[in-house]
């Protein structure tokens, strides 16, 4: 009995420039992990903790699994320094069902079932439509009519005290925008989804009443999203909440684990964690988005024209950086030639066209170099 | 590496060497991309080959009507008993949904499906500690009910339907999460199949639905969109980032059943398997105690206990330092269990039985 055999054939005239014979992979989620959390996610596949078994082969309730997700939880209070009274919940599937978890959970907070949304970017216009089937949700905010450009300001006069929630997306991943500040939302339950850019700077946890993340870009593998609550938001889910995507159901349980969980994101979300901390933590995750953005929006800068940020600068995300070229019929050369030089995955978004280079935390800023140089020499050969 | 052991977990389970091997194999460079399966957009073309291979074999395997629909989700079999009610529910106008109880997770789908609509347990084996699959008369079924809903094989206590009842009409709603592709099933029989991934299929995280075209359509309005069975179905499920290394895994493992000889190999593999293990146990009747009715018996979990609890740990114990592991039964249950999934060689069961018999003769 056997699967046929695993046909890996270098894909013709593809440089492989990244450590392991790899490519640089700016896709945007799910995205590049770092080589070391790789490998030795690959040994774990036959066999875990010297169990004789493979990490995805055993109990989520075995005590060698459970470690695993009481150290993950250890990491995330301490890399995010999430306060006392916040709870840390893992629930399946990625953002997007959060859109849903959100307002199941939180619309009925305060009787009106208000929910206010700031329409930001794709997923937040997606999160407002959903937020609308659970009760009366209203943009109070909106940057669409600008083709999403920029993070939309968000007065605090425009707060309703009667709702229930404030929603905003921090990071727009389809748009190369973000929050650049957090509004002020006082007695206001504030909701980021942090999908696209968790674990990359430092916040303040405690002005948020829920902060969602799905884990395909700076977590771990899909399939998973990462919950942080104020405690006393639990405990208002609408009564046909399924309850496997009940906030209070998830807290329940002291490992967040109401039935089985996806084991393998899971594990490689613990292994991610542990290498965030030996890499010097948020501040030097911080610092690196820092500088590898500015590497590519400094080659948009400097080049006359040549390429077109989509993002105005005073509202561009670090983590999805999108441009044009200025001659829109010179796209597809560019990212064939990227492709071919070992930049993978550098197509923007279906809804918005032209380039975006997702740089996760895990991208190396040789990636990032090696993009900004092949920017400037195909400016030269092509401009 | 560690000896590899025998894996009798209840899921996630034992997976097939060959799969994990493969796995391993291309774990770093999938398709020649120079990036791992888990690292490439499930809407790039090498993904979406990877999904629509998983449907086309399921469908080859399965031999599934041209009438029914593939739907994968997030969640297991527990988000899949809310899947069920939020979709099927308002099929009818009665919002009446009819479910057997013949185990913990058959309750634990009928408390989801209340929120939903009316749910009548329409027949119970709770009252002989869920020793068997109850009896069902057919002639008496609520006609005006959404669907029935069945819990095909039970992994806790470790009974299985041995045949799937008629309903009169009434669409038949399986929950197969602990049995699926481990024997041929007559799909025709039910209105929707469903099954967690993480038994039989790959990996935690997953859930698939077979379902039948006609009952599309009726998710009540609250229904997420990752959640409705004619969103994923149309979308090949790929409605929001999908669990791409469990799709992967369910790939592998649907070719490893393929080259294996299909279902009809597997039945009779997993026939031999459960043949081993029970006939070891009913080699001592006074010492072991199966818990299922030997007519209702499942072939992929069997459950048992020795006479005290002292000796189940010991058993749990003795089997693990000879390379059995987790033989230990659901902490609801007790006693042991050992889950011989298809990931689970013949050598394994052929093992177990020769503990069996060892132990019962050192502590009989």
């Amino acid at each position: 009995m056997s699967t046929s055999p695993a046909k890996i054939r270098p894909v013709a005239g593809k440089a492989r420039p990244a450590p392991g014979g790899r490519v640089y992979n700016f896709n945007a989620g799910p995205s590049m992990l770092p080589l070391s959390v790789m490998e030795e996610a690959r040994a774990a596949l036959l066999d875990f903790a010297g169990l004789g078994a493979g990490v995805v082969e055993i109990s989520h309730r075995s005590k060698e699994f459970l470690a695993l997700v009481e150290e993950s939880f250890v990491l995330l209070r301490e890399l995010l320094a999430i306060p006392a009274n916040y709870r840390i919940l893992l629930a399946h599937g990625g953002g997007q069902l959060q859109m849903s978890m959100v307002p199941f959970n939180l619309i009925a907070y305060r009787p009106a079932r208000k929910a206010l949304y700031v329409d930001s970017g794709l997923f937040a216009a997606r999160a407002f439509e959903i937020g609308a089937r659970y009760g009366y949700a209203r943009v109070i905010a909106q940057s669409r009519d600008d083709d999403y450009a920029y993070v939309p300001a968000c007065d605090r006069s425009w707060l309703d005290p009667e709702a229930s929630y404030l929603y905003i997306a921090t990071n727009n991943t389809v748009m190369g925008t973000r929050f650049q500040q957090f509004p002020d939302t006082g007695d206001l339950p504030l909701v980021g989804d942090m999908t696209s850019e968790i674990l990359s700077r430092r916040f303040d946890v405690s002005r948020f009443g829920v902060i969602f993340a799905g884990a395909q870009k700076n977590l771990a593998p899909a399939g998973l999203a990462v919950v942080l609550i104020r405690e006393d938001l639990l405990g208002h889910a609408l009564p046909e909440t399924p309850r496997i995507l009940n906030y209070a159901e998830l807290a329940k349980d002291s490992h967040s684990l109401a039935n089985t969980p996806t084991t393998l994101s899971l594990y490689m979300m613990c292994l991610l964690l542990r290498w965030v901390k030996q890499e010097g933590g948020l501040p030097e995750m911080e610092r690196r988005a820092e500088r590898r953005s500015r590497l590519l929006y400094d080659a948009i800068d400097r080049s006359g024209g040549f390429y077109r940020g989509y993002a105005q600068p005073a509202h561009r995300a670090t983590m999805n950086v999108t441009f044009t070229l200025r001659d829109e019929a010179l796209l597809e050369r560019f990212l064939a030639e990227a492709d071919r030089a070992g930049m993978y995955a550098l197509k923007g978004h279906a809804a918005r066209g032209g380039v975006r280079a997702s740089i996760y935390n895990s991208m190396p800023s040789e990636g990032v170099q090696l993009l900004a140089g092949f920017m400037t020499d195909f400016q030269r050969r092509a401009g | 590496m560690n000896r590899r052991v025998f894996n009798f977990t209840a899921g996630p389970s034992m997976l097939p060497l060959p799969v994990l091997k493969r796995a391993q194999e291309e774990w770093l460079d999938f398709n020649g991309l120079g990036a791992s399966v888990i690292e490439i957009s499930h809407l790039s073309p090498d993904f979406k080959e990877v999904v629509y291979e998983v449907e086309r074999l399921l469908r080859e395997l399965l031999r599934i009507p041209a009438n029914y629909r593939i739907a994968m989700a997030h969640g297991g079999g527990a988000l899949g008993f809310s899947m069920v009610a939020l979709n099927l529910m308002a099929l009818r106008q009665a919002r009446k949904a009819l479910y057997v109880n013949s185990g913990y997770f058959s309750g634990r789908a009928a408390t989801e499906a209340a929120k939903y609509g009316t749910v009548v347990e329409i027949a119970s084996s709770e009252p002989t500690g869920f020793d068997r699959i109850p009896a069902l008369d057919p002639g008496t079924l609520d006609r005006e009910a959404s669907y029935l809903h069945i819990t095909t094989n039970n992994t806790m206590v470790g009974t299985r339907w041995q045949t799937f009842p008629d309903t009169n009409g009434v669409p038949l709603v399986g929950d197969a999460t602990s049995e699926i592709l481990s024997r041929p099933m007559d799909i025709a029989r039910f209105g929707v199949l469903y099954a967690g991934a993480q038994k039989n299929m790959g990996t935690s995280g997953l859930n698939v639905a077979i379902v039948r075209e006609d009952l599309l359509g009726h998710a009540l309005h609250i229904t997420p969109k990752m959640i409705n069975y004619g969103q994923l179905s149309r979308d090949h499920s790929l409605t929001n980032t999908a669990n791409t290394f469990a799709i992967y895994m369910a790939r592998l493992v649907l070719e490893w059943i393929q080259t294996s000889g299909g279902l009809e190999a597997i039945d009779a593999q997993n026939e031999r398997k459960a043949a081993l293990v029970y006939e070891a146990l009913d080699r001592h009747t006074g010492f072991y105690k199966p818990h299922a009715h030997p007519a209702h018996r499942s072939r992929m979990n069997v459950t048992f206990k020795t006479p005290s609890e002292a000796l189940d740990a010991a058993f749990v114990a003795e089997g693990n330092a000879e390379g059995l592991y987790a033989l230990k039964g659901h902490r609801f249950f007790g006693g042991m269990r050992a889950s011989i999934y298809n990931g689970m060689p013949l050598e394994g069961a052929r093992a177990l039985a020769g503990f069996i018999d060892e132990f019962a003769r050192r502590h009989g």
